[in-house]
């Protein structure tokens, strides 16, 4: 279980995340949404241990990021990380020896579903080409939290859907957790089970996805866009 | 042991051209010393001119891998390429000595491209040029003389490590931060050693610089 306690988050005078609390228990997929700045991707960084927080607490498991709470989070950020001179079966290499559940397997199986070559450079590929290359190296571990910042960016809306279908059916293991942000809200909507709607670091909803539009009688494009609509206000 | 092979392994292939740029132009520049030092011999008062010449190059080249000491970490950042290595579940010691090793290992065949050079030196020069005998011969002085100056070398490395992380978790004017702290790193040690000229003291130095490298990379510094 991911638990966020209040958490506070600036850059110099502005808040990025102001007083932010939430939890994603195990075996949920949750999508972390939001406009641009909203303090998804600081969220997803502080949970992955890549910042700090000035104040509040992050606990995975019960335990704050340490070297344990790494192997168990496979946080694949918005940015391209891989070295210029890397090939595709470079970076597969390298995550074989530094995490000890790689599947070979499953990552061969990924290699015919995205239709990639090993062979080809990562900082050369086109943009929706590396987006697949990166969910390929993230899928192909068995971790037990996934942080996908961004994952579809670059991605054609017609593969989008599909591989958030397949994501979710043939590539996540039962009980691994997944945290991902996106604009693309209409094309994860049926993958969620929880959605955190954040606007100016500040959560504005919560809940159970299928209640939300029960309760509501609408998508969930239309709920955020409502949530959204009433902060401006 | 399999992630630190690939960390080091990674590194030394980040720094693969530039690395047999270096011993290229090591390997260019010695051969023109030698040329000189062959014409020199018909002069024997141009020996010392030669001397001179195998120092500058010597000191130049080593250059590189100590500007290496600072670019290892400022170019993570760069390239973003940090997002990965602080998510990674391997001891920070690791991401620290993969960088330390992969810079000695540069010094390292620097310096064997040019005593490699100074023998051939001393060949040519029908050993006018310098003594061989120190070289040869073994004995414990000698032992002390060099772990002083791989402990300095290292201390130095992991000097530049220190300054850079310090500049990174400040953030705020990085470079002057960088800047200020190894000059003031290398005059603590100047004075350290100056008061208690021993390899212990160095090797407590090190250790220092270190353990303030760990901290900083543990604790302190982070992508923004």
């Amino acid at each position: 279980m991911i638990k966020v306690e209040h958490a506070v988050k600036a850059f110099g005078r502005k808040k990025v995340l102001d007083n932010l609390s939430f939890v994603a228990e195990e075996g949920q997929i949750v999508g972390l949404l939001g406009t641009n700045g909203a303090g998804k991707s600081t969220m997803l960084r502080t949970i992955a241990g890549l910042l700090r927080l000035d104040q509040g607490e992050i606990t995975i498991d019960g335990k704050q990021p340490n070297l344990t709470t790494r192997a168990m989070i496979n946080f694949l950020p918005d940015v391209d990380v891989w070295y210029s001179w890397m090939k595709l079966s470079d970076a597969m290499k390298y995550m074989r020896d530094i995490y000890w559940d790689w599947d070979d397997s499953k990552a061969s199986h990924l290699l015919d579903f995205f239709e990639l070559k090993p062979s080809a450079l990562i900082c050369e590929a086109s943009k929706g080409t590396r987006a697949k290359m990166k969910l390929l190296l993230a899928l192909s571990r068995q971790a037990k939290y996934l942080l996908l910042d961004e994952p579809f960016s670059g991605i054609d809306p017609f593969a989008r859907q599909q591989i958030a279908q397949a994501i979710v059916e043939d590539f996540v293991e039962e009980g691994q957790s997944i945290l991902i942000t996106t604009h693309e809200v209409s094309e994860v909507e049926i993958m969620l089970d929880e959605v955190l709607f954040i606007h100016e670091g500040k959560l504005l909803l919560n809940g159970n996805v299928e209640k939300l539009k029960q309760a509501s009688n609408q998508s969930l494009l239309e709920i955020v866009k409502g949530a959204y609509e009433l902060a401006r206000v | 042991m399999h992630a630190f092979r690939r960390l080091l392994l990674t590194e030394l292939r980040n720094r693969r051209n530039t690395t047999l740029i270096t011993l290229g132009a090591t390997l260019f520049l010695n051969a023109l010393i030698m040329i000189v030092t062959y014409q020199a011999d018909l002069y024997p008062d141009q020996l010392g001119f030669v001397m001179t010449l195998n120092i500058v190059v010597l000191v130049a080249m080593l250059l590189i891998p100590f500007l290496h000491g600072f670019t290892a970490w400022r170019e993570e950042w760069k390239n973003q390429s940090i997002y990965q290595l602080l998510t990674l579940p391997v001891l920070r010691t690791h991401l620290l000595f993969a960088k330390y090793i992969s810079i000695l290992l540069e010094s390292v065949l620097i310096l064997i491209l040019t005593f490699a050079s100074l023998w051939l030196q001393y060949e040519l020069s029908d050993g006018q040029l310098y003594r061989a005998e120190p070289l040869t011969t073994f004995d414990w002085s000698k032992a002390l003389f060099v772990s002083k100056l791989v402990l300095s070398a290292i201390g130095i490395i992991s000097l530049c490590s220190l300054s850079i992380l310090l500049g990174k978790w400040i953030r705020k004017l990085s470079l002057l931060v960088t800047f200020l702290s190894l000059a003031s790193g290398m005059l603590v040690s100047a004075v350290i050693y100056a008061t208690l000229p021993s390899v212990f003291s160095l090797f407590v130095l090190v250790v220092a610089f270190i353990a303030l490298s760990y901290y900083l990379l543990d604790k302190k510094v982070d992508v923004s």
